[in-house]
């Protein structure tokens, strides 16, 4: 009952006019960059970051939030049309969308992607609703080592747990985690990697990092490779968006178990929405009476990727809210956001800024059925988006990067930073380094540090604390396992499919 | 366009290892502590040291797969990297607005296509919503020309 209350009161602050307001920025801007194959989530969220400086936390996190889910909705349109994906999360939805955009059903299929999402997004928003407050309550407990032991645990298997090669995963967030430590050590007050710059003493600056890395990167890429789609706008009717019964009939279930799926995977540490939404299209594929139709235009094997896809990024919400833990990149860049506005995220989050907290919980489904509203009727509009030539738009974006890099701090040497990951990114995806456990370790890189340093000084030294606290010994052993059992399954098998560059 | 990196793949494996080196070096520097009261030097120290084993790890265990190959990008690196740099360069010395059509004038020859007309535009369109949206919108620090 008092989860009622207190999220009708979060309904109160997620209504206000301006709430609202930047509720809906957030979510069309977020659709439109998930509909952009080459730009994601990542780095609309840091490019708007320094423009929520000027809003209250509140609605800055509203805003941040919103881009990221958006750009779920938006990121299957790029797939179904152009059998590329928006996002790195829709490549699933490539395998059965282009099928049947081929076959003359785009329509349906971008209906039933988008209804999919909004119940997905709903079923998850409904579970961290429901567990918030008691995991919050549970995560009060933690002590540093709890904190360093799943800290490294989600850190492994972010790096793990993802397409391409293991070992390059771990060098990444291991490369992340340095990164970390420029700048001056909490602890001792020491500066470490400055190199007598005052401007690295705070630190390298998380916009030009992300920027750099999946942004400027980004476009590096994009303009090495030729392709230059072409999609046909007027083909898309609101009338030839209504799906069959059939359709209709055959997308419940996968919906359901793809919510289901979405939302565990989306809790988990180390996972995010690509792995949710590959891990649905394989429940389907495994459960189908005719596996066979698969990757030939089923509408199975959309609805449950995108239903999976969008319960994961709402999922994703619960640890980072509720203990202060981000699961994946993104997540954790927007740990690192609250962290700029002044909120420390942890257990206390929920119950010192009950307001703020349930604020934005209320105005995620508010921004999922913004997003409902934006995407079937307008759904033209954003098809169009797609044929925006190439060449206006990368120096667009380009322009805002500089702007947004540069405004952090007003500082033109931050945009140096940038361009300088910018290509060190172009170099990590060329040859198959995954960006996206770079930043993960960047950004957990000092907690983890502070939370290790901590511990043995609790401990007077005596390293058995980590292994003391069921906890913190089940996360080591789960982290143990995430590197042993790679490495033997490849010693196993010396043949490994070639790497694919996915980080999210 | 672009040159091809050929078997960059091992090159690129030995930089990170090569990182790592630099990363143990420099961090040995810093006071290590002790066990009950670890220093500023421990997390530099093994860090560094496990990029370098994983870097090498990644150099051995990719010898026996074809060598990858990357293309580097020769043309977008100089135009997007310039525009970038000649940015940061202008906008506090000239302006705002130089720094803009300078930055759209010059990544637009990262494409081989160039339409001067929409390309004019785009700069344009860029300063004057620049100049609204950041100048007078969000009161960021910019000013539209300056010399």
């Amino acid at each position: 009952m008092e989860t009622l209350a207190n999220l009708a009161s979060g309904f109160g602050v997620a209504l206000s006019w301006t709430a609202l307001g930047v509720c809906f920025a957030g979510v069309t801007l977020g659709t439109f960059v998930g509909v952009l194959p080459g730009i994601g989530a990542l780095a609309a969220i840091s490019l708007c970051l320094p423009l929520t400086f000027y809003m209250d936390p509140t609605h800055a996190l509203i805003m941040l939030a919103g881009i990221f889910y958006g750009a779920q909705y938006g990121s299957s349109t790029a797939s179904i049309l152009l059998n590329i994906p928006g996002t790195p999360s829709a490549i699933v939805t490539c395998l059965d969308g282009y099928p049947m955009a081929k076959q003359g059903r785009a329509g349906p299929a971008l209906f039933i992607t988008t209804i999919t999402s909004f119940l997905g997004g709903s079923f998850a928003i409904i579970l961290l609703i429901a567990f918030a407050p008691p995991l919050a309550k549970f995560a009060l407990g933690f002590g540093a080592p709890e904190y360093f032991s799943i800290m490294l645990l989600g850190l492994v298997a972010a790096s793990t747990i993802s397409v391409g090669s293991p070992l390059k995963g771990l060098a990444m967030v291991v490369f992340g985690l340095v990164l970390g430590l420029v700048g001056t050590d909490v602890t001792s007050g020491t500066y470490r990697f400055t190199f007598g710059n005052l401007e690295l003493t705070d630190g390298l600056n998380l916009v030009a990092v992300a920027m750099g890395l999946f942004g400027i990167a980004e476009i590096l890429s994009n303009l090495v490779h030729d392709q230059h789609p072409r999609v046909d706008a007027k083909a898309i009717t609101l009338r030839s968006l209504m799906p069959t019964r059939d359709d209709m009939r055959r997308s419940l279930m996968p919906t359901l178990r793809g919510s289901l799926v979405g939302s565990w995977v989306g809790a988990m540490p180390g996972t995010g929405p690509s792995i949710a939404a590959f891990l649905a299209y394989a429940t389907e594929k495994r459960l189908a009476a005719d596996p066979s139709r698969f990757g030939k235009g089923a509408v199975e094997g959309i609805a449950a990727p995108e239903a999976a896809n969008n319960a994961s990024v709402q999922a994703a919400f619960i640890p980072t809210l509720c203990i202060g833990i981000p699961g994946d990149a993104v997540m954790a860049f927007m740990l690192g956001a609250m962290m700029i506005h002044g909120i420390i995220p942890g257990p206390q989050f929920l119950s010192e800024q009950p307001v703020m907290f349930w604020g934005l919980v209320a105005s995620f489904w508010i921004g999922n059925v913004m997003l409902l509203a934006l995407n079937i009727p307008l759904i033209g509009l954003w098809v169009r988006i797609l044929a925006i030539p190439r060449d206006l738009l990368y120096p667009a974006i380009l322009f805002f990067i500089c702007v947004g890099v540069y405004s952090v701090n007003n500082n033109p040497f931050d945009i140096l930073i940038a361009l300088g990951f910018g290509v060190v990114g172009y170099l990590m995806t060329a040859f198959g380094y995954p960006a996206a456990p770079v930043l993960l370790g960047f950004i957990l890189g000092p907690l983890i540090e502070e939370n290790f340093r901590r511990a043995l000084f609790i401990s007077n030294g005596d390293f058995g604390i980590f292994l003391r606290s069921p906890l913190s010994l089940t996360a080591l052993v789960a982290t143990v396992l995430l590197v042993i059992v790679p490495v033997t399954r490849r010693l196993k098998r010396p043949a490994v499919q070639p790497n694919a560059a996915v980080g999210e | 366009m672009g040159r091809i990196l050929q078997s960059g793949e091992t090159l690129f494996a030995i930089a990170v290892a090569a990182v790592g080196v630099i990363v143990v070096t420099i961090g040995a520097g810093y006071p290590i502590g002790d066990l009950a009261e670890p220093g500023p030097g421990v997390f530099p120290a093994a860090l560094g040291l496990l990029l370098t084993v994983l870097g090498l790890g990644i150099a051995i265990s990719g010898a026996d797969q074809p060598a990858a190959s990357a293309r580097l990008p020769l043309r977008p690196l100089v135009f997007v990297g310039g525009a970038i740099l000649v940015w940061a360069a202008v906008v506090e010395q000239l302006g705002f607005v130089p720094a803009t059509v300078a930055l759209v004038g010059i990544s637009a020859f990262a494409e081989r296509r160039i339409r001067p007309v929409a390309i004019a535009s785009l700069a344009i369109v860029l300063s004057v919503g620049g100049i609204a949206a950041f100048i007078y919108g969000f009161r960021m620090p910019f000013e539209a020309f300056r010399w």
